[in-house]
């Protein structure tokens, strides 16, 4: 009964409407994460600055592909800027593309504000200034479980400095692009913010402790396939025809894999699901030198597991790790400290290959990406170790998208954005462990998209028309220079349509 | 072709032998083996499909798996694994002791060299401990993650196939390979641990001699002996449903395993008890509990037990007239001279009969007999019609001799309507061989035409050819006439027993060498 509520909500409307959800919500029942029969659906949104970091052009090292297909197995490299998503690779889905269309109705010159203003939002900005709610609020609205729920939370990431003006963080935004839902940067603060109310309670059930046959059974298409295998070394010792009887045999071996799936037993995620962090989880916490950026290693990951736990503990199901200082991150862990450019050059500058002593080559910018790949795949990493509710994995039911704020941070160019999917494994119809290269498609769509996967019917997601029709004016020549190269006009669409998901 | 015999110390002749999976009897056989009986086969492993030429069940293409096959096999693999856990301790103590990886090694120093009847290689034995460790590393107990490595061990092809690795025009087969080939002829099972032991010098003509004789010797063995006999002569395992119980109500389960078991008892005598050609087609011995003895009208062992036998030598004659054979070559209620012919021509003379036209049935539905009809009568009316009699007229006179075994191998002298039966005949065109016209054998009855048959060449060449057709599991070509020459010439040497014969197979050059043309 409470899905059934929970999907009704979510047909509401998108943008956010508030319609008659007071009416649902009482309906909905407020239920204890630990009663609930089934798990709840969430949503984390990655963020990281300045797009693909290098390009566009031939040193470009985000995409795995220039055609859709599988992904490289686990193990191996997606791609250079990917690299560390090699170990989830079977978990992902990487998106070529995604273009910000929506950018193009504001005539704002400043490189960074219109992108950031709206690569969330998806609405017509005034100017620099963002006028819509960002897909985490929108979804948060929809996905919590009653007002008094958190709707969503925006984790910084980096502990580099930064504040949390809205000049700063012009991303995650409310109605009216008011200010979002950002959350202390002080990760101690953090968590007695979050969890100052939350008691572990009884654990969820344990999933059954699975049976020899449970195993023999799970490992079917993967005994199968070793199987096949056998048959192939085997049969180069024999003589032709012998080798066309072992063929014939593999062939149905073959035949029957494909009734059974070919992964492995998932190992058994951690025993407990909410485990609140304490204050003095933080290693080595203290507050305010805490902040320099030689402790982003230690930060991300405590940020990450406080993220996680809110999730766990069902004190919001939506969230977000917002990797956002612009203009100084050290990315020491990238590089040995001493030898990391970007403690006294600018990562910023650097990107756009200007200022000096900078380090704008391709290796290095690439390398420095890795710091948001690495903790990317911890994030996903950690939500599969934990345990939800009816004992699936917490990213069985978290949709996981990872965002930027442009394509190609080199020249502001708000096409081709860097995307990468992951979690809730069902509701992509053509499996994950892919790389998408589609039909130019907005951001916009991707939103929308996004929320059909937690349940919606969302066909556009912020504003929609044309850029002319979504401007109020056939004006649109500021930037468009920064289009996809012949795409950008006053009538071009603000969506396109599905993803081939 | 000098005097009719092949030359045959000119070269080495080896034999064309093909990949073949295990039948069902062999897989049974197999598991038992292997688990030191500790593990039961499972039902689920994939049987033979279709007709056999040689009438044997080792044919490669009958147990070549259909659609759902590798399905089954994976099932058949999983009902075994889920017995390991109760058993292992028992197989390898260190299990208890030493739950770890030195256990694996030593589970599949044992239990790894058996299935695949030769030492692993060390890319095997790898790819074995992997599917341990995969265990280990999704959660899994030791002993679970040791049923995991047999359940994929038991799906391998090296388990699966009987399988010797290429020999383009000829080479001779190694150790293990030849045990393989010795395990399975003579036990339908793998090798055990004293043959795989002797293995490394099974190339000495003298050490595979010995095994052969230990393995013949075996307990065993009796099954395999059983089942070439059975399969040559077409002999199932029969049953009461094969038979009309209005007619025959007292044909329960417990008389048809009495009839199978005396059967089986008869042929396994005749290689252990020094059996002949002769004595396999002319015996008078039966053997008998207390069903059978009662089915033959004679003293009765002791409840419970079996004796053998000396019926009465006007009416019985050696393995054809034993009654599962004959109740075999029946129908449901009444006799068939067409099946017991058929065996006579085909089995027994090696005759190649060609196939019935499509339309047999039909035709012989519409044929008009008389009342009450006599196997004659019916046999006369059917070689009447010239798309019937070319074959008919060779294979029925054979059958009518034995009109006087009813439908489940009981001797009568009339029919039910009264009619007296009249087992004489002519066996026509027996005996052509090169530079050896056919001739026609008249008989009063059954045991008069078997002991003219069991004179002749023909006879002992066609008990040879399928010893060998046993043995390589397809029919035999021009090249393996040397193989055949000399088991038939250890069956019609003075003296010449069947376990002999059996054991001349295992010294030709076809046993000990093989080739791919």
């Amino acid at each position: 009964m409470s899905q059934r509520i929970d999907r009704r909500r979510f047909l509401i409307g998108s943008a956010g409407s508030l319609l008659a959800l007071p009416m649902l919500e009482a309906l909905a029942p407020r239920t204890g994460f630990a009663q609930t029969a089934a798990p709840p659906k969430r949503l984390v949104v990655v963020f990281h600055p300045h797009g693909r970091v290098v390009g566009p052009g031939s040193n470009e090292n985000w995409s795995p592909a220039s055609a859709t297909g599988p992904l490289p197995p686990v193990g191996t490299a997606p791609s250079g800027a990917l690299a560390a998503l090699a170990p989830i690779s079977n978990e992902i889905v990487t998106l070529s593309n995604i273009d910000n269309i929506v950018r193009h109705t504001s005539g704002d010159a400043d490189g960074h504000a219109s992108p950031s203003a709206t690569c969330m939002t998806c609405v017509v900005p005034n100017g620099g200034t963002a006028r819509g709610p960002a897909l985490d609020y929108v979804a948060g609205l929809r996905l919590r479980s009653s007002p008094a729920q958190r709707m969503a939370i925006v984790i910084p990431a980096q502990a580099a400095p930064f504040d949390n003006s809205v000049t700063e963080n012009n991303v995650f935004l409310g109605p009216n692009g008011t200010p979002g839902n950002y959350q202390a940067i002080d990760p101690v603060q953090l968590i007695s913010d979050l969890f100052a109310s939350v008691q572990a309670g009884p654990p969820p059930p344990p999933p059954p402790t699975p049976t020899l046959i449970d195993r023999l059974t799970a490992r079917r298409g993967s005994i199968l396939d070793g199987v096949a295998a056998g048959f192939t070394s085997f049969r180069a010792g024999l003589n032709s025809a012998d080798q066309a009887r072992l063929d014939q045999h593999a062939q149905f071996i073959r035949d029957t894999e494909l009734r059974y799936p070919a992964v492995p037993p998932t190992p058994s995620p951690a025993p407990l699901s909410c485990a609140p962090p304490s204050a003095s989880s933080v290693p080595n916490y203290n507050w305010p030198d805490f902040r320099k950026g030689e402790h982003d290693d230690v930060f991300a990951q405590t940020q990450i597991e406080t993220l996680v736990q809110a999730l766990a503990c069902d004190v919001t199901r939506t969230a977000s790790l917002n990797f956002w200082p612009q203009y100084d991150p050290g990315f020491v862990t990238e590089f040995a400290p001493a030898t990391s450019p970007y403690i006294a050059g600018n990562w910023h500058a650097s990107i756009h290959g200007d200022g000096s002593p900078n380090d704008p080559s391709p290796g290095s910018l690439t390398k420095g990406f890795g710091f948001y790949a690495k903790y990317y795949t911890k994030l996903i990493q950690r939500l599969a170790a934990i345990r939800d509710v009816d004992g699936s994995r917490l990213l069985d039911n978290t949709l996981v998208v990872w965002v930027s704020d442009l394509g190609y941070g080199s020249a502001h160019y708000c096409y081709n954005y860097p995307v990468v999917l992951a979690g809730m494994k069902s509701a992509f119809p053509k499996g994950q462990g892919r790389h998408v290269v589609g039909q130019v498609n907005s951001l916009g769509d991707l939103y929308a998209q996004v929320l059909r996967m937690l349940g919606g019917s969302d066909t556009t997601f912020g504003s929609t028309g044309t850029l002319a029709s979504a401007a109020g004016s056939t004006s649109i020549n500021f930037m468009t220079q920064l289009g996809r190269p012949g795409l950008i006009t006053k009538d071009t669409p603000l969506h396109f349509g599905p993803l081939d998901l | 072709m000098p005097s009719g015999r092949y030359v045959c110390n000119d070269k080495i002749h080896p034999a064309v032998t093909q990949a073949r999976r295990l039948t069902a009897v062999e897989y049974q056989n197999a598991i038992s083996d292997l688990f030191d009986g500790r593990l039961t086969p499972s039902t689920n492993y994939p049987g033979s499909a279709g007709k056999s030429v040689t009438g044997f069940s080792t044919e490669a293409v009958l147990n070549d798996i259909g659609t759902g096959g590798a399905e089954q096999l994976m099932f058949a693999a999983e009902d075994v694994a889920l017995q390991l856990p109760a058993a292992l301790a028992q197989m390898t103590p260190c299990a208890t002791s030493a739950p770890n990886e030195s256990c694996v090694n030593t589970f599949l120093d044992v239990y790894g060299t058996r299935a695949y009847r030769r030492l692993l290689s060390a890319a095997e034995r790898t790819e074995l401990l992997d599917e341990y460790r995969a265990g280990v590393a999704s959660g899994a107990s030791f002993t679970e993650s040791m049923a995991m490595l047999v359940d994929h061990l038991l799906q391998m092809p090296q388990f699966l196939y009987v399988a010797e690795g290429a020999a383009g025009t000829g080479r001779p087969l190694n150790g293990y390979e030849l045990a393989s080939r010795l395990s399975f002829m003579l036990t339908d099972s793998i090798p055990d641990d004293a043959l795989l032991a002797a293995a490394p010098s099974l190339t000495d003509p003298a050490t595979l001699t010995a095994q052969a004789t230990r393995l013949l010797a075996s307990t065993k063995a009796n099954t395999t002996i059983a089942r070439f006999f059975r399969e040559w002569t077409g002999t199932t395992q029969v049953a009461p449903a094969d038979k009309n119980q209005v007619a025959f109500p007292f044909f329960d389960a417990a008389y048809a395993q009495s009839m199978n078991q005396s059967f089986d008892r008869f042929v396994v005598d005749q290689v252990r008890s020094q059996g002949t050609l002769r004595t396999l087609l002319r015996s008078t011995d039966a053997f008998v509990d207390s069903t059978m003895a009662s089915f033959f009208g004679v003293t009765a062992p002791p409840q419970g037990q079996w004796a053998k036998v000396s019926l009465d030598g006007q009416r019985y004659s050696g393995v054809v007239t034993q009654p599962a054979m004959m109740a075999s070559l029946a129908h449901e209620s009444e006799t068939s001279f067409v099946f017991r012919g058929r065996f006579i021509r085909k089995h027994l003379l090696c005759e190649n009969l060609g196939t019935p036209p499509a339309d047999a049935q039909s035709i012989f539905g519409s044929l008009p007999l008389p009342p009450n009809p006599t196997g004659k009568d019916i046999s006369a009316v059917v070689v009447a019609r010239p798309e019937c009699s070319g074959c008919h007229a060779l294979m029925n006179p054979a059958g009518l001799a034995f009109e006087q075994f009813d439908a489940v191998g009981r001797y009568r002298t009339s029919y039910s309507s009264g009619k007296t039966i009249d087992p004489s005949g002519v066996l026509p065109s027996v005996g052509a061989r090169p530079g050896v016209a056919a001739h026609d054998l008249s008989f009063a009855d059954q045991t008069s035409m078997m002991e003219q048959l069991t004179n002749e060449p023909l006879v002992a060449d066609c008990l040879a050819t399928q010893v060998f057709r046993f043995t390589f599991s397809r029919m035999e070509t021009p090249a393996d006439a040397c193989a055949i020459q000399a088991i038939g010439d250890a069956l019609t040497a003075s003296g010449g027993t069947l376990s002999q014969a059996i054991m001349a197979m295992t010294t030709t050059d076809a046993f000990t060498h093989r080739s791919d043309l």
